[in-house]
C-alpha cells in the first residue's frame, strides 16, 4: 500500500510553489492560462499566502499534490474556497482521487463553514465526483452565488460546489 | 610566492578582485603579487598598488591566451621563480594554463562555469550548485580537469569578504548596490518611485562601485534627495549592509556578502555569470531573484520592495538556517597551504 501523507508548506517554498502553479496541468484547467512572473508570485505571496492554508499531500515522500483553502467571512457566514495544485506534470486519477479525499478530511475537521469548489465545466473527470465528496451545485438562486461568484473571480466556465461542514 | 592573475577593468568588474582578496585573507597571505592587464586609474587601490603589477604596456592589450602566458612567463622568470599561480579569469583557460605549468609549483583556477576546460592541480568553484552532491555535474568537471586534479566546491568555499567593522555600521531602511562597476541608475525609476511614495520617511543608501563609469550622473541624479546618501567606492560595503533592512543588488559576489550577514535580499540577475537557478540562490537563503528586464515594470519592484521592508522578519527566518561559516571555510582552505 503507497504511503499518502500530508506536510504543511513554509515560505521557503516560494519558489517551488510558483514552479507547481505554472506546471501546464494547472493552468489548462485554471481561469488564467497565462504564465505567472515571479514579481506578480513574490507580490502575492506576501499578500494572499498569508491567508490561505496550505499542506503538500505526499505519496512516498513525494510532493504530488498542493491542497489550498482560502478562508474568509460573508456577514455571518465563514467560508472556505479550496484547490488543488499539481507538483507533476501528469497525474492519475487514484491519486487524484486520493488528493481530494485527504483535501475533505481536513476540511471535514472545519467547524460551521461552507466550503466552496470551482471546477472547469471541461474537467469530465472532476465533473462526475463531486457528489462524492458531500457537494451540491451552487445554484444562481442561491443566496451566496452572487457574492462567491464575484469574489472568487469565477468565470462563466466553471461550475461552483459547496456543502457546509 | 603567491602570483594571482585575474580580470580587473570595467568591463569585468570587481568580482575576481574581491575573490582573491578573500582568499589571501583567508590564508593569511603577506607575500603575494596580483597580475593585472593595466593598473586600474581608481584610488580604489591605492594602498594595494605595491601588489599589483601590470602585464599589458601603454598600447598593448590582451590579445589572445598565448601571448598573455608568455607575457607572465616572463614576470615568473625574470622576479619569481617555481610560484603558486591563482588564477581567477573568464579570459584564460587550458591554454595558458597548460602553457606556464611547468614553471609553477601549482596551478590553482577559480572558475564560475562548469563548462570550461582546465589544465590545473586545484580547482574551486564556489557556485551553490554544488551544495549536493551530482554526480553528472563532477564527471563533466573531472572531464573536464587533469588527471589528480581537486575540486574545492560549493559555499564550502566560498570566497567572500568578512572582515567587518561593526563600530562603522551605518543605519538605513534600503541598499542599492549594482557590483563594482554596474550602472546605478538602472534603479533611478524605483529609487525615485520610493522616494514619491515615502518622501522622507525612509533612508536610501546608494552603493557605486569603483569602476562605475557615471558615479557624476549618478550623483547628480539624487544630489537633490536628502534622504539618499551615495558611498562612492567604499573598501568595505558590509558595514553599509550590516546597518540596513532590504539590500537590493545584482547577484554578482555580494549575494554571499548578505548572505553572511543574514540580509533580506533581492538579486537582479544582471550578467551572464548571474544565471543561477532559484533554487542554487535558495541554498544562500536568497529567495528572491529577478530577471534585469524585471527592472522595466518599476511599480511592482517598488511593491515587491515595501512588501520585503514589511515583512522582513519573515525574510530573515527563511534565511536563518543558511550558514556560511567563515571559521570552517576558512579551515577548508589550509589545505592549499601544504605546498
Amino acid at each position: 500500500m503507497k504511503k499518502f501523507v500530508i506536510l504543511q508548506i513554509n515560505d521557503k517554498i516560494i519558489n517551488k510553489y510558483l514552479f507547481y502553479k505554472n506546471l501546464y496541468i494547472n493552468r489548462r484547467y485554471s481561469s488564467s492560462k497565462k504564465i505567472i512572473t515571479k514579481i506578480d508570485h513574490y507580490q502575492w505571496w506576501f499578500l494572499k499566502q498569508k491567508l490561505r492554508k496550505s499542506f503538500f499531500i505526499l505519496k512516498q515522500d513525494k510532493p504530488i499534490f498542493i491542497s489550498t483553502s482560502d478562508h474568509f467571512t460573508f456577514k455571518n457566514y465563514k467560508f472556505i474556497y479550496s484547490g488543488l495544485i499539481s507538483c507533476l506534470p501528469e497525474t492519475n486519477l487514484f491519486d487524484l482521487l486520493k488528493a481530494i479525499k485527504i483535501q475533505n478530511e481536513y476540511l471535514n475537521k472545519q467547524k460551521k463553514k461552507y466550503c466552496f469548489i470551482s471546477i472547469d465545466k471541461n474537467n469530465k473527470v472532476l465533473m462526475h465526483h463531486w457528489k462524492y465528496f458531500g457537494y451540491t451545485p451552487l445554484y444562481k438562486k442561491n443566496i451566496f452565488y452572487k457574492y462567491v461568484k464575484k469574489v472568487l473571480n469565477i468565470g462563466k466556465n466553471y461550475n461552483v460546489f459547496y456543502k457546509k461542514v | 610566492m603567491i602570483l594571482f592573475r585575474i580580470d580587473l577593468s570595467i568591463k569585468y568588474g570587481l568580482g575576481h578582485y574581491n575573490r582573491v582578496k578573500s582568499l589571501a585573507n583567508y590564508l593569511n597571505l603577506k607575500r603575494y603579487k596580483i597580475v593585472v592587464d593595466k593598473l586600474p586609474n581608481t584610488s580604489f587601490f591605492k594602498n594595494e598598488k605595491e601588489n599589483i603589477i601590470f602585464l599589458y604596456e601603454k598600447n598593448n592589450y590582451f590579445i589572445d591566451e598565448k601571448k598573455d602566458a608568455k607575457l607572465f612567463l616572463k614576470i615568473i622568470k625574470s622576479k619569481y621563480k617555481n610560484p603558486v599561480v591563482i588564477k581567477d579569469s573568464y579570459r584564460l583557460g587550458y591554454r595558458w594554463e597548460k602553457f606556464i605549468y611547468k614553471s609553477c609549483k601549482k596551478i590553482i583556477s577559480i572558475e564560475d562555469f562548469i563548462e570550461k576546460k582546465h589544465f590545473v592541480d586545484y580547482y574551486i568553484n564556489h557556485s551553490p550548485t554544488f551544495s549536493i552532491k551530482n554526480e553528472e555535474i563532477l564527471n563533466k568537471l573531472k572531464k573536464n580537469n587533469k588527471k589528480n586534479c581537486k575540486f574545492l566546491l560549493g559555499p564550502d568555499y566560498a570566497l567572500f569578504n568578512s572582515l567587518i567593522n561593526t563600530k562603522e555600521k551605518i543605519i538605513s531602511d534600503l541598499v542599492f548596490y549594482n557590483g563594482g562597476s554596474g550602472n546605478l541608475l538602472a534603479y533611478e525609476k524605483i529609487i525615485k518611485n520610493i522616494i514619491k511614495i515615502r518622501k522622507t520617511n525612509i533612508k536610501i543608501i546608494i552603493i557605486v562601485g569603483p569602476f562605475a563609469k557615471n558615479y557624476e550622473a549618478v550623483y547628480f541624479t539624487f544630489k537633490k534627495y536628502k534622504n539618499i546618501k551615495i558611498l562612492h567606492k567604499p573598501k568595505n560595503i558590509l558595514s553599509t549592509l550590516k546597518g540596513t533592512k532590504v539590500f537590493i543588488s545584482s547577484a554578482g559576489v555580494s549575494t554571499f556578502e548578505s548572505s553572511f550577514l543574514k540580509i533580506p535580499t533581492l538579486l537582479f540577475k544582471m550578467n551572464n555569470n548571474q544565471n543561477l537557478s532559484d533554487f542554487d540562490y535558495e541554498k544562500l537563503g536568497h529567495y528572491f531573484s529577478l530577471e534585469k528586464k524585471d527592472l522595466n515594470f518599476s511599480d511592482k519592484v517598488v511593491n515587491l520592495i515595501f512588501l520585503m521592508l514589511k515583512n522582513r522578519i519573515q525574510i530573515k527566518r527563511m534565511m536563518s538556517k543558511t550558514s556560511l561559516n567563515i571559521k570552517s571555510i576558512k579551515e577548508n582552505y589550509q589545505e592549499l597551504m601544504k605546498f
